[in-house]
């Protein structure tokens, strides 16, 4: 994979474009690619039984070895992702104005996946998480089931090209609907900062493996958040519930440091216990690893 | 603990830069956004309010590291252990002569025994006797022994209280003494008299304690001679003229005895009543050829003795005599003349005025006054030569003319018109030291300096000594020294056309000061004075007692002499005749009551905190010590050094 340019990324205007570059630079990167024929595969021969499918022998093989065989196939699997993006105010969060704000970059990593997906023919569907204005919705703002045709491909991309502002996102919930929504085998991409209590989630990741849904966690994250390294001084805000508190960033970097890695490596335990996966991407990182992923998951189930 | 450069302390005020630096670092103010607080809580307030705490003890430690430099370069010392400066007393004796009155100094002296008794080596003791001026009795020091020894028999004296400068030189003393406890003990019987004039808002110095003797106990009688003149009529009668002042009781009869030359003339009885002065008049007829030269007259004993003798001599025939210019011919008024008559009665000396001899030697007792040109005539400037070389006096007044100028010019005086504006030329820059101005200046030099004169001398040369000026700062009037006499010079005369001078009031006395003054240097004259007072004596020669409750020697004296005691003198001076000094006591004295209001005692005492105990000699001290004694700033420079390494370990471990 060549590395990409996180400075095109983020100057491409639209959603499309920068998921395609993305797309385009992960698949250009790749000698071999590993989704030729994945649609059908010749696994072994067998000896002809009556009622065989006669257009299945092998009549060369016949006319060398005059004996008749029969070929055997693996059987196509469809793969069904559901996508998963985190619309809360705290995803809205750059520290650098070069960089892609937190949602954009999730944004830009769902798209590229739904664009792999396209072009392999799986399923994707997609759930935006937020304020819901009924308890019913359980903070699932949008929900798309996972299809893969085309005009369903393009309904999730405007959704996904402009999704609404909300302020928090009761992530558990809407994993808790939307485990009862999916369907078995389904991969889950949640995109998140996951800033959430872990108790609640370990019941929704848990659900998800009893439902035999696979869970991959996009932990997309501001350098800020993971290095907390700036000198500024000032009432800090929270972007979520307008809490104010004055205090100096030096002042508090080793402790938030230590909280903050305390909860990350927590939330890694907790994916881990449960077969799946969290990935953290910072915001100023390659994303490519996150495709790569992706493929690594797709291969897994082929 | 002193320093012994104070001054590096000013440097502590550099404290104000870190504090002015850490109170303008920039508060934050402005709002960050950030995604989530949820690891930015309560524990991220403790580390920015353990950063605020560090901030401050950062800000205390460059503080104190800048205070302890100041303080260990002003070099702080701790004073060298006093061995027992636990007090120090210094005891005022007031000797004057009503200390005498019965039984005051005895119960002082116990009571001086009772406060000095825990009085202990190394305190210190000091003595200084008030009258006439202070003056050490013992020095202050460790020598208990001599301080209480000279107080065991506290000396007596005919002086007049007169506390303050005693208290204000031992109030220095003391407050360069060091010594936990000063006082000043004053052994006196609180006399009203010796506190007039105290200024009691004007306290010790902080930290000196004055202690008083409890009152004396009032005179159960007591009277005093305050006043006796004596006058002597041609046919040979003797006048006497004083007044007895009664204190207690409240009527008494009083007998008083007359004495002349230590023979008693005769005596009379006195009812007084107190508080009353009574008048003493008394008359013995004696042959007239019969020299009489002292008188004293004596009550008879009370409580105070030492003020019921009052003592007086009579001037020689012939003395106090002026001899007079004749005035400007054409003057309607002598003014000078009218002037020198004027004075009768009282207590002030008059004179006899006559004309001045022509054609006769001019005696040197007389004060001879010089105006207009016929006293500088051929024999008239010889016989004034001849006065001034023997000693004689004379008053020159100035009147332009020739023969005077002439005359002055041989002597070293130059004469010269001075301009005199409109509005007439007045006096300015008067001596006021000279007795000449005297009278006035106790009162007011208005009367002196207002008489506008139109016409004005201006007088200079090598002898002249200025006594006034013109406006142009010339001399007006001086003192010239001719040969062994004294010469008065006027830059102007007595006559009315030149000068309003002589008929304004001041021309009186001055003229009769002027004479005085002259005639007080005729050594033959007879004079009086008071206990404690300096006299003025013709020149060198020996003071002997003729009659005076204290013995004493003769005295070889120069030019003058204090009296101690009361009493009548004499003075012989080398060739010239015996001069008689009568010596009284100062009648205020003889009032024995005290101090109205003792509460005035305790404002003297200082309310402020006293200064740092011998702060000045510690000082010293501190400074005379090796280095390695006086330590005390290396250690404050360790202190600073290791403050600042905290400082730093601080600095680091704060956020910007």
């Amino acid at each position: 994979m060549a590395p990409l340019d996180l400075s095109l990324l983020a100057s491409l205007p639209s959603l499309p474009l920068r998921s395609r570059y993305l797309v385009e630079s992960y698949l250009t990167g790749l000698h071999r690619s590993p989704l030729k024929g994945t649609a059908l595969e010749f696994a072994e021969y067998r000896n002809y039984q009556p009622g065989d499918d006669l257009r299945r022998l092998d009549w060369r093989l016949y006319g060398r070895s005059d004996r008749l065989h029969v070929k055997q196939f693996e059987e196509e699997n469809q793969l069904r992702v559901c996508l998963v993006l985190d619309l809360s105010a705290s995803l809205r969060y750059r520290s650098q104005p070069q960089l892609l704000t937190k949602l954009d970059f999730a944004r830009t990593l769902l798209g590229g996946l739904s664009l792999l997906a396209r072009r392999q023919h799986d399923a994707v569907g997609l759930a935006l998480v937020g304020d819901t204005p009924s308890a019913a919705d359980s903070g699932l703002v949008d929900y798309l089931p996972p299809r893969s045709s085309l005009a369903h491909h393009h309904a999730l991309f405007s959704r996904l090209d402009q999704p609404p502002a909300t302020r928090a996102a009761p992530l558990v919930e809407a994993l808790h609907r939307l485990a009862t929504l999916l369907p078995r085998g389904t991969l889950v991409v949640v995109a998140s900062d996951f800033y959430t209590d872990l108790e609640p989630l370990r019941g929704a990741v848990r659900l998800f493996r009893s439902q035999h849904l696979e869970f991959v966690g996009l932990h997309v994250l501001d350098p800020m958040e993971v290095d907390f390294n700036d000198d500024s001084a000032g009432l800090f805000t929270d972007l979520e519930n307008g809490h104010v508190i004055p205090l100096s960033a030096p002042a508090a970097r080793a402790g938030y440091l230590k909280r903050f890695r305390a909860h990350c490596d927590a939330l890694t335990g907790l994916c881990r216990e449960y077969d799946g996966e969290l990935v953290l991407q910072r915001t100023d990182a390659d994303p490519l690893t996150t495709l790569a992923a992706y493929v690594a998951h797709r291969a897994h189930l082929v | 603990m002193n320093l012994l450069l104070p001054a590096f302390l000013a440097a502590g005020a550099l404290i104000g830069l870190p504090i002015l630096l850490h109170l303008l670092r920039r508060q934050p103010k402005q709002p960050v956004p950030f995604p989530s607080l949820r690891f930015l809580g309560p524990a991220a307030l403790r580390d920015t309010r353990r950063q605020r705490i560090l901030r401050w003890l950062t800000l205390l430690a460059r503080c104190l590291v800048i205070l302890l430099v100041a303080f260990a370069f002003a070099r702080p010392f701790w004073p060298p252990a006093r061995k027992g400066a636990d007090r120090a007393v210094i005891v005022l004796v007031d000797n004057s002569f009503s200390m005498q009155a019965a039984g005051r100094n005895t119960s002082l002296a116990t009571w001086l025994s009772r406060q000095l008794a825990n009085l202990h080596r190394p305190d210190r003791l000091g003595v200084l006797l008030l009258h006439p001026t202070p003056a050490w009795l013992v020095p202050l020091g460790d020598d208990l022994a001599a301080g209480r020894a000279a107080l065991r028999n506290l000396p007596t004296g005919y002086e007049s209280s007169r506390f303050q400068p005693g208290i204000a030189l031992a109030a220095a003393v003391l407050a360069n003494t060091p010594a936990e406890h000063r006082q000043i003990i004053l052994a006196s019987d609180e006399q009203r008299l010796g506190w007039t004039g105290t200024d009691f808002a004007q306290p010790l110095p902080p930290g000196v304690e004055l202690l008083t003797a409890p009152p004396a106990a009032p005179p159960a009688r007591q009277a005093a001679l305050t006043r006796l003149k004596i006058t002597r009529t041609p046919d040979g009668t003797l006048h006497f003229d004083g007044t007895v002042r009664a204190f207690a009781p409240a009527v008494s009869k009083r007998a008083i005895s007359f004495f002349a030359d230590g023979k008693p003339l005769g005596g009379s009885v006195l009812e007084l009543a107190a508080g009353a002065a009574q008048p003493l008049r008394a008359e013995f007829k004696l042959p007239p050829a019969t020299p009489i030269f002292t008188v004293y007259a004596s009550l008879d004993a009370d409580d105070l003795t030492a003020d019921d003798t009052a003592y007086a001599a009579l001037p020689a025939e012939g003395e106090r005599r002026v001899l007079l210019a004749p005035a400007a011919a054409g003057s309607e008024t002598d003014y000078l003349a009218g002037a020198l008559a004027a004075v009768r009665g009282g207590d002030l000396p008059s004179f006899r005025t006559a004309p001045l001899p022509v054609n006769a030697p001019w005696p040197s007792a007389a004060a001879v006054v010089l105006r207009g040109p016929a006293p500088f005539a051929e024999k008239s400037a010889a016989a004034l030569d001849v006065l001034l070389q023997s000693g004689g006096s004379a008053w020159l007044l100035c009147d332009g003319s020739s023969a005077q100028s002439d005359w002055l010019a041989r002597h070293g005086v130059s004469v010269k018109p001075i301009h005199a504006p409109a509005a007439g030329l007045t006096l300015r820059d008067l001596d006021l030291e000279h007795p000449l101005f005297a009278p006035f200046a106790g009162q007011s030099l208005a009367p002196l300096l207002t008489p506008a004169f139109t016409q004005g001398w201006s007088l200079s040369g090598a002898a002249v000594e200025p006594l006034a000026r013109w406006p142009d700062r010339t001399a007006a009037i001086a003192e010239v020294a001719v040969s062994a006499g004294r010469l008065l010079v006027t830059g102007f005369d007595d006559r009315r056309e030149t000068s309003t001078f002589p008929v304004q009031a001041a021309f009186v006395p001055f003229a009769h000061q002027a004479v005085v003054w002259l005639a007080g240097n005729d050594r033959a004259s007879a004079t009086s004075g008071r206990v404690g007072e300096a006299l003025t004596l013709p020149g060198a020669g020996v003071w002997s007692v003729l009659n005076s409750p204290v013995a004493a020697a003769p005295l070889a004296v120069n030019g003058n002499v204090t009296p101690a005691a009361p009493g009548l003198y004499e003075f012989h001076g080398p060739g010239a005749p015996r001069r008689l000094y009568a010596i009284n006591l100062d009648p205020e004295e003889s009032d024995l009551s005290p101090w109205p209001a003792p509460a005035d005692f305790d404002r003297l005492v200082s309310r402020k905190k006293p200064a740092p105990l011998a702060l000045a000699a510690d000082r010293e001290a501190a400074r005379a010590r090796p280095a390695d004694e006086s330590s005390v700033w290396w250690w404050l420079l360790a202190a600073a050094a290791l403050l600042l390494c905290a400082e730093l370990g601080l600095a680091n471990r704060t956020t910007p």
